[in-house]
């Protein structure tokens, strides 16, 4: 069950901290000095979050969190691709944070009922604090989605280049089977149906429109260890001053 | 974080004579009772001009502020010290939206300011020109300049305009959780290995010089600034201020065994410090826009605005308001 | 709650609003006195707070202080939420003008 369990806690705790980092790298220049302020709160929840998942994988006899996150190299992370691409303009940052913030709230919705009692216990706090970033996401995308021309036409960009990458949050683990059968996790195939309708029922209240899905194609691979080029930049930054002497303390 | 320091071009007090003189008699009659002016209440046009300049100003420094030390946050060594890196430069753009607000009290806005800002018009501490090249660095702004700053900003808390005042009041409960971790953060360096001891050495070799600019030119050369101190609009000289701050912090730095890169600081027997006197040309250079960082700090600023601008536009539909009135 | 420890509890302050006890804010969940030791559990606001290990430290510093030996342990079991503040560190926070979660203070309702 070990194996099974530590890749779920795994490319969770990759995602959390890799997409904490980009939110965190709006601090001093978010579009008005409001959102600064939320996607720091964001940023801190994720890391935080990222931070007790990988408390818990030590319990599991994995190195301490800090070694894990930061001397660890790209291959070996397992986040999606979509949380490690550049922040870029505020309508692609705002995207990534609704279509990514919309299936965490319900993966942890259901963790909290996972069979695995510490991570249920865990997932019960994350999910209470992941109503307040769905609700934001979903306050933004309502007001820019049914804005200006501008404002919708950009959203709809974004949402286009980011919605293949959104999939890639769904690639099976080699593991599913298991986990849904010792009832730690319902499976990415199963999450995956409700985030689409979650997304719909949004994305219906504003002007932009949502491809076929048919028609698009994940980007898988970061589960894998597979990344974009953008990702080991983003690790050597973030462990640029913990690499000066990894058995300091800082 | 700010030093109060940048109150540096002379007050032209003829505006004075234009001002009703019983309403101006009231009006200094309660702030020596000690009174609180509030945003309804009458004042002096030159004391309007001057809070609005002082607290537009104070909350510039805190969002230019948030970038030398925010550029760490992506590289903070150690989930302990990311998160509370994260969560400090956060409470300074907080700070920034209270103070916008305190100063939007008094008729100016946000928007106003802001342009004012990246048009180079109105200032902010001088100290976030230079840059921060290590951890040690940042370090170094987290503890010292906050610590600064706190000195300058407990005297205003007792000021006599109240938006101002209770502003400062969370702003310094803020800070002074702040500069715990800052201390921490140098403790750390001071009790680690020879690389990190030299890290934060040079880091102080660096930032003394506008550490000690900080708090504003000596008073020997400094404007004239009695009538800002009876309207308590400013609450002890600079020279007052940066002795303060070097009484309380000069034995923290030496007792953890670093040098203060100047040979004459030594405290005399009146009670007073003693120091090489700053470089006030270099000051007034730096604040006049040409320091090491001055065109990247407001170009950073420029560019966050200019590209958040179709955000900004986006929320006037359907007419939305965004800003919380402080007072 | 033993109401002696709940005084000493109280006077531990959140680090950086000094108007609102720890008790008040709602994060120690749960206090039990056996003898000389007291066990206390306490809930981060935030998974990652920053300020939980200083808000730790405080509390054994207070309850040492009193002659006490305490035994302090973070635990979600209880998750915190804004509903455990007390009424009375509602009416504190209102007075010292904080009122709203920082996230939802860019929401345009």
């Amino acid at each position: 069950m070990n194996t099974a369990l530590k890749e779920l806690l795994y490319k969770m705790a990759d995602d959390q901290l890799i997409l904490g980092h980009r939110n965190s790298e709006w601090t001093g220049m978010g579009p008005l000095l409001e959102e600064d302020i939320a996607f720091s709160s964001m940023a801190q929840d994720k890391i935080g979050q990222g931070l007790a998942l990988y408390t818990l994988l030590q319990t599991l006899g994995e190195s301490d969190p800090d070694t894990v996150a930061f001397t660890r190299n790209a291959n070996q992370f397992h986040n999606c691709i979509l949380v490690e691409l550049p922040n870029q303009e505020y309508d692609f940052s705002l995207i990534r944070h609704f279509l990514f913030d919309s299936a965490e709230a319900l993966r942890f919705e259901y963790l909290s009922h996972s069979s695995y009692e510490p991570l249920a216990q865990l997932a019960r706090k994350i999910r209470g604090e992941l109503r307040y970033h769905t609700l934001h996401a979903n306050t933004w995308m309502k007001q820019l989605g049914s804005a200006t021309e501008e404002s919708i036409a950009r959203l709809q960009n974004a949402l286009e280049v980011a919605l293949p990458y959104a999939l890639g949050i769904f690639e099976a683990s080699p593991y599913e089977t298991e986990l849904i059968d010792k009832k730690i996790f319902i499976g990415e195939a199963a999450l995956k149906e409700k985030w689409v309708s979650k997304i719909e029922s949004v994305i219906n209240q504003t002007q932009l429109h949502l491809p076929d899905w048919k028609t698009l194609t994940p980007v898988y691979g970061g589960r894998i260890g597979k990344h974009s080029e953008h990702l080991q930049p983003l690790l050597d930054e973030m462990s640029e001053v913990f690499r000066i002497d990894p058995a300091a303390e800082w | 974080m700010y030093g109060g320091g940048n109150t540096f071009e002379g007050i032209k007090t003829d505006s004075l004579a234009q001002e009703d003189p019983g309403m101006l008699a009231a009006f200094e009659a309660r702030i020596e009772r000690g009174e609180k002016i509030e945003p309804s209440d009458w004042m002096p046009q030159l004391y309007r001009k001057q809070l609005i300049r002082m607290i537009e100003q104070h909350a510039h420094s805190e969002i230019i502020g948030a970038l030398p030390e925010g550029t760490w946050i992506t590289r903070a060594p150690g989930f302990k010290r990311k998160m509370a890196l994260m969560a400090k430069v956060q409470d300074e753009v907080g700070h920034a939206q209270l103070l916008y607000s305190a100063a939007e009290t008094l008729g100016k806005s946000r928007e106003q300011m802001i342009d004012d800002l990246i048009n180079g018009k109105s200032k902010y501490s001088n100290i976030f020109n230079y840059p921060t090249f290590t951890w040690a660095d940042c370090c170094f702004i987290s503890w010292l300049v906050d610590a600064g700053a706190i000195v300058n900003q407990l005297a205003n808390a007792k000021g006599s305009y109240g938006p101002y005042c209770r502003a400062l009041d969370r702003i310094c409960a803020e800070e002074s959780f702040h500069l715990k971790y800052g201390h921490h953060c140098v403790i750390y360096l001071a009790s680690g290995t020879a690389k990190q001891r030299q890290m934060f050495q040079e880091a102080l070799n660096r930032w003394w010089p506008p550490m000690m600019h900080f708090f504003g030119p000596s008073d020997k050369i400094s404007a004239h600034t009695e009538v800002l101190m009876r309207w308590k609009v400013k609450m002890g000289t600079n020279d007052e201020m940066r002795n303060q701050f070097l009484d309380m912090y000069v034995p923290k730095i030496w007792e953890l065994g670093f040098t203060i890169p100047d040979p004459n600081l030594k405290k005399n027997e009146s009670g007073k410090w003693e120091y090489t006197e700053p470089d006030w040309e270099e000051f007034k250079r730096v604040i006049n826009g040409d320091g090491p960082c001055n065109k990247e700090r407001l170009e950073v600023r420029r560019v966050a605005e200019a590209r958040g601008q179709w955000v900004r536009e986006a929320l006037k539909t359907p007419k939305t308001s965004y800003v919380t009135p402080l007072a | 709650m033993n109401p002696t420890i709940l005084h000493i509890l109280e006077t531990v302050k959140d680090p950086e609003i000094p108007v609102l006890s720890l008790v008040d804010l709602g994060v120690i969940t749960e206090v039990k006195v056996e003898g000389n030791t007291v066990l206390v559990k306490m809930t981060p606001t935030f998974v990652g707070c920053p300020a939980m290990d200083y808000m730790k430290a405080e509390v054994e510093t207070a309850l040492i202080q009193q002659g006490y030996i305490p035994k302090v342990t973070i635990t979600f079991e209880k998750s915190w939420s804004s509903d455990l503040i007390s009424e009375k560190g509602k009416a504190a926070l209102k007075k010292y003008g904080l009122a709203r979660h920082p996230i939802l203070n860019s929401l345009l309702i």
